[in-house]
């Protein structure tokens, strides 16, 4: 479609908003007007409708809002909740410069990329003058020129009044779309060719991104992706603990501690299994859960050490301390009671030193039972001691008594016997 | 609108209502004397700073449309001339009321009372000194507002470059002396509590506060006559992007001190936050955004509203009331009230604002023979 149009050229700005106001009072329609700056109240002098820009920089703002507000609650209070400085996980205030950020970033980038897309702007377009200097000192009002109704002459008389420069008669032709690359002009500027070339082209250039998306997007296996967005977090750049290294020393990445290295939490203890490191494990350690100054232990401590004791103690030493554990059923020797003899006499620290080192054919827990769970066993090793103890005593006093009882009726049965034999 | 304006085009009828709006709050003031005693200082600190913030926001205008060589606001220049005549005005009010709250209740001691760490903050706001300070930024807003009003004047008819120096040396002052005074009157209420935003944050009312009233006098003047047929829908587009623009800039601030606290969670800055989000203050404290920020934001979002005066003025009095608002969220916790209390007080100190403010206006226009 070629049109033929009407170029009024002007030398001020004044000109060019009386010869827009000409045009729009005699219902000429205008196509464009070029000035070399933003002239004041041209838009109104052409009659221009408000620009529907302004609704696609807001939809584009608002929806960048709402999206990253709920993009932020999702990552940092759903999917992954966060803990920052102890803040709540949907912490609003800090959502606030990310909102605002994005919303910026997305309202101008949206609105330049639909105001190219509207104007057909676009990388590498040759721009055509309409008329030279309209990016320096003229200003151009470009109007239809339909030569049914009026005449060229009448025409050209009703611009003459705004004192235009020069005007020029031309034919021009519509823009081709933009999928139709191929477009081909004879040096004045007439389409020679409208060919097929450039649609095609067009459609290749689709199946090609399409295909690339696939290939990109579509994993081959579960395990791997085809295109790995953030390589330093799906590949970390640290060697693993157990990898092979050119480095250090014995060729693996792994290493020994360094001499006297002390784990956390763990201050080391200078005792071995001798008998005399046992004797000043005893006078030095003390047992760090102790019952308070009120003598009231609190029960944590305690029920750990009672479970402690049932998964390790048990199988020999039996669930009362008895030395009646299962093993020494089938043979194993019988560790001593608890509630007997020498064990009584024995300090914490002691204690603590044969949990730790082993001693006869107990051997060392300190592989399997940490140390604060080692000294919360002993406290429940004490609890069962006392309750041995006072079973013993127990015993011991209900045998006296029953002793004492057998002696008195026995008295009496000879009393008895001595007074039947009395009368 | 019209009800405003059949009252503006009779000035002798809107100077006998002002009166009656300055007797009104001068009464409810008594009444609050007897009632809520503890109440009337902040309040009348509130009055004065606002009706302060008013001029130097106008002042402001002047000096920063002069710097960027704006030429649209010559139409309605007269405005912000006069906004910033009344500093000098307010001035002595001011300086009675701040340096009478220093006296009755020292800000040092109270600086003092929290730790032997304050000495320099309680030589610092030591009452001679603090008085002494006072004096000075209101003396030198007194000057340089009252002389950037009268280069604004002159440079209708010739030019001279005074106007120009005298806006430059006014903007570096005003930075400094504007920070330094908003510490000292409002944020020193809370001699334990400190902010470094609080300089920027109290410009950024004040100028969008400065802005509502340019344009909210603009437009009833050119309901009243002199400046019909001068403003134009132009002159409305340009300053409904100023207000637009200028609350978008204060909830910008706003956020950046309320964030920065929030986040480091410091317990010397956040119960300023905390005092004023809780309780009965909590839908105040939502409501001063609401007013300042989301809906100015909101409804001058289209251009349409931009150019309307009808819009333009109903958005101007929404800034002002949020203004008021944002400084009574300030002031009144820091002074013992445990929560909001619309009595007497308040009542006296708006309607004693806008009789006050109004006579003031009047009086200068008359002056300048822009009003008969």
């Amino acid at each position: 479609m070629s049109k033929r149009v009407l170029v009024a050229t002007y030398q001020c700005e004044e000109d060019i908003l009386s010869g827009a106001r000409v045009a729009r009072a005699e219902g000429i329609t205008i196509l464009d007007a070029y000035t070399p700056y933003a002239v004041h109240g041209l838009d109104e002098a052409m009659g221009l409708k408000a620009s529907r820009l302004t609704w696609v920089c807001f939809a584009f703002g608002a929806s960048a809002a709402i999206f990253m507000t709920w993009f932020q609650l999702w990552t940092s209070a759903i999917s992954w909740p966060i803990n920052i400085g102890g803040k709540p996980w949907n912490s609003l205030p800090a959502y606030a410069p990310v909102i605002f950020e994005a919303m910026v970033l997305c309202a101008g980038l949206g609105t330049v990329a639909v105001l190219f897309l509207v104007c057909r702007l676009r990388p590498g377009k040759k721009t055509k003058l309409v008329v030279d200097g309209i990016t320096n000192d003229r200003f151009a009002l470009v109007v239809v020129h339909d030569s049914a109704e009026r005449g060229v002459e009448e025409t050209r008389q009703l611009f003459e009044a705004s004192g235009p420069l020069a005007l020029e008669e031309r034919v021009i032709d519509e823009e081709p779309s933009w999928w139709q690359v191929g477009v081909r002009r004879s040096d004045d500027g007439e389409v020679a060719e409208r060919g097929w070339l450039g649609t095609i082209n067009m459609v290749l250039l689709s199946v090609l991104v399409v295909l690339v998306g696939v290939n990109l997007f579509v994993p081959l296996s579960p395990n791997e992706t085809n295109w790995e967005i953030f390589r330093e977090m799906m590949r970390s750049p640290a060697p693993g603990a157990l990898s092979r290294s050119k480095v250090l020393p014995g060729g693996i990445t792994f290493q020994e501690p360094v001499a006297n290295t002390v784990a956390r939490g763990l201050p080391p203890l200078h005792y071995d299994a001798s008998e005399e490191s046992a004797a000043a494990a005893g006078r030095e350690l003390e047992n760090p859960y102790r019952a308070n100054e009120e003598g009231v232990l609190e029960p944590g401590p305690l029920q750990r050490g009672q479970k402690i004791f049932t998964v390790y103690c048990v199988a020999c030493h039996g669930p009362r301390g008895g030395g009646d554990g299962l093993v020494t059923k089938r043979g194993f020797p019988s560790p001593p009671s608890f509630g007997a003899g020498k064990l009584n006499t024995l300090a914490d620290g002691q204690l603590f030193h044969i949990l730790t080192y082993g001693r006869g054919n107990m051997p060392p827990h300190a592989g399997q039972v940490p140390r604060e769970d080692r000294w919360k066993a002993i406290l429940y090793v004490r609890q069962l001691q006392e309750k041995a103890v006072a079973q013993a005593e127990a015993a011991a006093k209900k045998a006296e008594a029953e002793a004492d009882a057998k002696d008195k009726t026995g008295e009496d049965k000879t009393a008895g016997a001595a007074g039947e034999e009395k009368p | 609108m019209t009800v405003i304006a059949a009252d503006v085009t009779a000035p002798q009828r809107i100077s006998r209502l002002l009166t009656i709006l300055s007797g009104a709050g001068g009464v409810a003031f008594l009444l609050g004397l007897l009632i809520t005693p503890n109440l009337v200082w902040p309040n009348l600190l509130l009055m004065c700073f606002y009706m302060f913030g008013l001029g130097l926001g106008a002042t402001l205008f002047l000096a920063l449309t002069r710097l960027m060589g704006a030429q649209w606001c010559r139409a309605i220049q007269i405005v912000p001339e006069s906004m910033a005549k009344t500093i000098p005005l307010v001035a002595p009010l001011l300086g009675v009321v701040v340096i009478m709250g220093a006296i009755q209740r020292p800000l040092a001691e109270s600086a003092v009372l929290h730790g032997e760490s304050f000495w320099f903050k309680s030589a610092w706001l030591s009452t001679g000194f603090f008085a002494g300070r006072t004096v000075f930024y209101l003396v030198v807003f007194s000057l340089l507002s009252l002389g950037l009003a009268s280069c604004s004047r002159r440079s209708r008819e010739t030019t001279s470059p005074l106007f120009g120096r005298l806006s430059a040396l006014f903007m570096v002052v005003f930075a400094i002396v504007f920070s330094a005074a908003s510490v000292d009157w409002i944020q020193a209420l809370d001699p334990d509590w400190f902010s470094t935003m609080w300089g920027v944050y109290q410009f950024s009312g004040v100028f969008v506060t400065g802005l509502a009233t340019i344009t909210l006098l603009a437009i009833l003047l050119e309901q009243a006559g002199p400046l019909q047929g001068i403003l134009t829908k132009k002159h409305l587009h340009t300053l409904g992007i100023l207000l637009f623009s200028f609350s978008s800039f204060w909830m910008y601030i706003w956020l950046c001190q309320y964030m920065l606290i929030w986040y480091a969670n410091i317990s010397e800055e956040t119960f300023y936050f905390f005092d004023r989000s809780h309780g009965l203050w909590g839908p105040l404290f939502i409501a001063n955004l609401f007013l300042n920020w989301l809906i100015p934001f909101l409804v001058l979002l289209p251009r349409p509203a931009k150019q309307s005066a009808s819009v333009l003025w109903k958005v101007a009095v929404v800034i002002l009331v949020g203004r008021w608002l944002d400084l009574y969220i300030a002031i009144i916790p820091a002074r013992d009230a445990g929560f909001p209390l619309f009595g007497f007080c308040e009542v006296g100190g708006i309607l004693g604002t806008i009789g006050l403010f109004g006579l003031l206006m009047l009086h200068v226009l008359r002056k300048d023979s822009i009003l008969a």
